[in-house]
């Protein structure tokens, strides 16, 4: 019993540290793709001060990425099993949902389905 | 006098047969002729840049694919890659090639002069999407960026909508879509 609870304190220790903000890359690296093009933070960034840094809105990310329908189109060829207008969604995640710009990207649909046979990984 | 008058027809048959040459392999249907360049015809065909917009222009793959800042340089490089495109389909080279992993370096396909052959205005024209006219004043004076901007680096998918989509129905073996 007393074994069960130490590995019950164990996992919850384990996981803290798998989802807290340690899991971020202290540096706040950016992607190879975004590092290409020469972002700074404040292209995402809209607030002034650092401190003040929130997770970016859809709407900054389609300042540059069109808009949802575009990118709808663009993956139209994956038909219901497109993730950016999925029979479940349709176009309304928002971005950050599954993107992430300075941790991996997390893919949704592989919570319920075997997406890694049909879909690349996430950029 | 004869012989000048022979030079000078030699001269004009010439430079006819070579503008004839230039001309009958610059336009789409010439360079769709070779089956590997089915998906990319169809990708195309989904893109504004076939004619699928509100002006109906259209640009031919020359347009893009080539430099269009002198006309050596124009000549030069459509001779090498259409001469290199010609050696791989004749030995069946061209069925090896990957398109997928090309994408890696389509920097190396697509022409800054080509674009601004056409867009003429872009990096003058003032955007409500201030972010866009902020992309195009880095790209004007881009010394001090620590990576070189292409026209292609953040227009990734321009000229082929859904590539990844037609090279997956052309071979799905090759290009299977989790790759």
């Amino acid at each position: 019993m007393r074994n069960c609870f130490v590995c019950f304190i164990l996992i919850i220790i384990c996981s803290n540290f798998l989802y807290s903000s340690d899991f971020f890359d202290k540096n706040m690296t950016i992607k190879p793709y975004h590092q290409a093009v020469n972002l700074k933070c404040s292209d995402c960034h809209l607030e002034k001060d650092k401190k003040d840094y929130k997770f970016v809105k859809t709407e900054v990310c389609l300042t540059c990425h069109v808009s949802k329908k575009y990118l709808a189109d663009r993956l139209a060829f994956l038909e219901h099993k497109n993730p950016h207008n999925s029979i479940h969604d349709g176009m309304g995640l928002n971005c950050r949902t599954c993107h992430s710009s300075h941790k991996p990207s997390y893919n949704m649909c592989a919570d319920c389905h075997k997406a890694k046979n049909w879909m690349r990984e996430i950029k | 006098m004869k012989k000048i008058f022979f030079g000078i027809l030699i001269g004009i048959l010439c430079v006819y047969l070579g503008y004839e040459a230039v001309e009958k392999t610059g336009n789409s249907s010439f360079c769709i002729s070779c089956h590997v360049m089915k998906p990319m015809q169809q990708a195309y065909l989904n893109d504004a840049h076939s004619g699928k917009n509100s002006l109906g222009i259209k640009a031919e793959c020359t347009d893009c694919h080539l430099p269009h800042d002198n006309m050596f340089n124009y000549l030069f490089t459509k001779a090498v890659d259409g001469g290199r495109d010609l050696i791989y389909t004749a030995i069946g080279k061209d069925e090896k090639v990957n398109w997928i992993k090309n994408l890696d370096r389509k920097n190396k396909f697509v022409y800054d002069s080509g674009c601004l052959k056409c867009h003429q205005n872009v990096l003058s024209f003032k955007s409500s999407n201030t972010k866009q006219n902020d992309m195009h004043n880095r790209y004007l004076n881009q010394n001090n960026l620590d990576n070189k901007l292409n026209c292609i680096s953040c227009h990734t998918h321009v000229g082929h909508f859904g590539m990844r989509g037609e090279l997956n129905k052309f071979d799905p073996k090759k290009y299977p879509l989790n790759k």
